[in-house]
């Protein structure tokens, strides 16, 4: 049976969460890296992104978890499988000895020891389509913090919660006993599993900074401009505008039926070429059914409003969606989040 | 009812499950049955045991006895696989034993409300044990017992040593003593088939125990 959900952030009184415009990600992975510097540093979390960017098409992080299963159906809970280390892609140990210190770096090229067959982005850049058309974008994804949280619901420990005041999904590792059903369960596989610590782990929305306003790390750190972050229900901050006034960011697989938070201006490309060389303008180079894969029939819906607001800024008028999406000053994008880090007084904990 | 007979060996001696004084005391053999769908504790769980076959391990041999201050519980099943599970794939091989704080305690349902039953849990690969409360299926909490585990390969067998002390900790720590009676139960993990949490091997029916003085 379905966990009750009050109002649209699942029993929380407000919801945090992230647009991410693709059409700005130029896959740069700072995101990535800022998350892995920041939480993913100690024993057995080698192999934890909690925060990946995948090329489109692409198999993606954890390799092909499109078909992994979990979440809801019709309400009903989906069996998913188990994401290995090896699904991920383990932390590769590269030759750093020899090549930088063994006197061998103008004979042997720093290389991953064994042969490794799949890393979190092993199949990165090469994307689909046949040249002249052939077509790539990028996905970053991190724990979609679900409304309703098909982990939550999974796990008999009771260990995994969404906090009242922001909805953000953490897991409690002193109740986690390894059981490793909410990796199962999370349809976006987007769970790790810890083994020194024996605990699943996995994006906190940077929690403890959005406590002192401050945006997540990923959000703040990326040069593209591509993340904002806040709350659904600020009317005057850039995701209630994106999400729910210009209806132009949708969420990921909706048909997984977690209600995800985290949501995604869809890519626009470049028209496609005819066998003579010409601009065709009557077929997209990104096929409609992979978008439509990816985030449902309203992506349709999403990209006409963003072309017609990209029109008027060509007839040379204004478009606040166009103004909002640039995000010319940089500190819009997080408004309720746009406090500056260093201000703060951490405390140690003592 | 199975006498469970005070021993005069020291607790190293007991904590050893392959040590001679183990061969000295009579084996019980447990039949064990696969943990019903029906009865996981999540929706998840539910639909996910539905699509599992029958758990793996389906007979154990169980030896109890007491050293006046301690229980000392003695299990030994055949495991073609020693699974630790220590790079994070796969489970770990596991075993417990359940005791009931009110004698009614139902045990195919981890015990209800009113009737709580208390687990001494031993994992591959963890040094020590672990006591837990449970009040139904899915209410499982620690309890502040020290439980002491020792497990040792025999072939393609698991023995596995676990103790605490007869008295116990607290309330929600069943209390044992000599001259009184109990009932023990037993569930048994296998790690290579992803048994883990409500998906394990366990006793349908209580064993009742006397501590002999």
């Amino acid at each position: 049976m379905a966990r009750t959900r009050k109002g649209s952030a699942g029993g929380s009184t407000r919801q945090v969460a992230m647009v991410f415009d693709l059409n700005k990600c130029l896959g740069c992975q700072t995101c990535t890296i800022a998350c892995k510097r920041l939480w993913t540093r100690d024993e057995g979390m080698e192999h934890m992104w909690w925060a990946t960017v995948n090329t489109q098409p692409g198999r993606g992080t954890p390799k092909d978890w499109e078909e992994m299963g979990g979440g809801f159906r019709d309400d009903v809970a989906q069996a998913g499988k188990l994401p290995t280390t090896r699904d991920f892609g383990e932390a590769w140990k590269f030759n750093h000895e020899e090549v930088f210190y063994g006197g061998k770096g103008q004979d042997v090229h720093l290389k991953p020891e064994g042969d490794p067959d799949w890393g979190p982005n092993w199949d990165e850049d090469q994307g689909g389509g046949e040249y002249p058309n052939s077509y790539y974008f990028y996905l970053p994804r991190i724990c979609n913090h679900c409304t309703h949280p098909a982990c939550l619901e999974a796990c008999p420990r009771k260990a995994i919660e969404k906090r009242e005041e922001d909805g953000v999904v953490l897991i409690n590792e002193d109740r986690c006993r390894g059981y490793r059903f909410c990796m199962e369960a999370c349809p976006y596989k987007k769970i790790y599993f810890n083994h020194a610590r024996k605990v699943a782990q996995k994006c906190i929305f940077c929690f403890p900074r959005v406590d002192q306003g401050v945006a997540p790390a990923c959000a703040r750190m990326c040069p593209g401009r591509v993340r904002f972050a806040g709350y659904l229900d600020d009317e005057a901050g850039p995701i209630h505008k994106l999400v729910k006034q210009w209806k132009v960011a949708i969420p990921l697989h909706p048909e997984y039926g977690t209600e995800p938070n985290i949501y995604y201006v869809p890519p626009l490309a470049p028209p496609r070429l005819d066998e003579n060389g010409d601009i065709d303008e009557s077929n997209p180079r990104i096929p409609d059914e992979y978008l439509e894969f990816l985030f449902g029939p309203t992506v349709h819906d999403a990209l006409a409003i963003l072309k017609k607001e990209m029109e008027k800024t060509r007839a040379g008028g204004s478009s606040e969606l166009m103004d909002l999406l640039i995000s010319r000053r940089w500190l819009d994008m997080f408004h309720e989040l746009e406090r500056d880090p260093a201000s703060l007084e951490w405390s140690t904990g003592t | 009812m199975l006498v469970v007979k005070p021993v005069k060996a020291k607790s190293k001696a007991l904590l050893d499950p392959s040590g001679s004084v183990w061969s000295s005391i009579a084996a019980s053999s447990l039949s064990l049955k696969t943990t019903p769908a029906g009865t996981q504790p999540t929706s998840y769980t539910k639909v996910a045991g539905k699509q599992r076959g029958e758990a793996a391990v389906t007979s154990a041999s169980m030896r109890l006895c007491h050293d006046g201050q301690r229980i000392y519980v003695h299990l030994e099943w055949k495991d073609e696989n020693e699974d630790l599970a220590t790079d994070g794939n796969g489970f770990p091989d596991a075993a417990a034993v359940l005791l009931p704080l009110g004698n009614d305690a139902p045990i195919n349902q981890m015990g209800s409300e009113q009737q709580a039953v208390n687990a001494w849990q031993w994992r591959a690969g963890d040094e020590q044990g672990r006591s837990v409360v449970a009040r139904g299926v899915g209410t499982t909490e620690p309890t502040p017992d020290p439980v002491e585990v020792a497990a040792a390969r025999a072939g393609n067998r698991w023995r596995v040593v676990i103790s605490r002390s007869l008295a116990g900790a607290g309330s929600d720590s069943v209390a044992l003593a000599t001259g009184g009676d109990s009932r023990v139960g037993v569930a048994i993990w296998e790690g290579s088939v992803g048994e883990r949490g409500g998906f394990k091997a366990f006793t349908e029916n209580w064993t009742d125990i006397r501590l002999a003085e």
